[in-house]
């Protein structure tokens, strides 16, 4: 009689339903680093705690380099919640795997939404820097604006000009 | 067990969200101040423009004026 496989390679069989590959085409689907990150806690599960998931970390902070908000990446690891705990739901006979598996999702996308927050926090700490030193810029410009102005009216003010 | 790990898993992407709109209005501001920066370099250019202009003006007033003569 074989082992059963392990419970990383059964999660890992539902990838396509859970991140629903077939609608979205050949292109890398969305939430697909956050299926990929519950893959690897699966497959580290009875081992030390590895802490934070650098490679989770690194994806979420690529997306939103390229551009995609902090709420879509949070809409798509609750989709990818949802759906994998549909998934696991219908696919596990045994109940501790099912549970297993949703505690372990439900860890993944709170840390992942814990990424998305931090990477909220340190866009508005540069956002706020950048507009302070915008605000410096535009003193810079009045002063230079009133010294200009001063230097038309010294060259004739009778011109049909908008200064 | 489900249902509590849905419901931590939603209260984290919650508090998440609220961190995010919390940060909003710094965004707004900073895109408003970038356009009142765009605004002062815009009006600064056309400045400099027209000075430009009326110093070529007087500098070829000055070079029309016939020899020996010192304005009025």
């Amino acid at each position: 009689m074989s082992a059963a496989p392990p419970i990383a390679d059964r999660v890992l069989v539902l990838r396509d339903e859970v991140l629903d590959t077939v609608g979205v085409g050949d292109r890398d689907p969305p939430g697909a680093e956050i299926f990929d990150a519950i893959v690897r806690a699966l497959v580290v599960l009875n081992e030390t705690s590895p802490g934070l998931d650098h490679t989770l970390h690194d994806a979420i902070s690529r997306r939103l380099a390229w551009g995609d908000t902090e709420d879509v990446v949070l809409t798509d690891a609750e989709m990818v919640y949802d759906r994998l705990a549909n998934a696991a739901r219908r696919s596990f006979a045994d109940p501790t795997d099912e549970m297993m598996i949703i505690e372990i999702a439900a860890e993944v996308t709170c840390a992942a939404a814990r990424m998305v927050a931090s990477a909220a926090l340190g866009r508005a700490g540069r956002e706020r820097a950048a507009r302070l030193r915008e605000d410096l810029a535009q003193r810079r410009l009045r002063e230079a604006l009133e010294r200009q102005a001063q230097d038309l009216e010294r060259l004739g003010g009778s011109s049909n000009s908008d200064f | 067990m489900r249902r509590v790990a849905t419901a931590h898993q939603r209260l984290y992407c919650a508090l998440s969200r609220l961190v995010v709109e919390a940060g909003k209005p710094i965004s707004d501001q900073l895109a408003a101040a970038a356009a009142e920066s765009a605004r002062l370099r815009t009006q600064l250019s056309k400045a400099e423009a027209e000075l430009a202009r009326r110093e070529r003006m007087f500098v070829t007033l000055a070079d029309s004026a016939p020899p020996g003569w010192r304005g009025q």
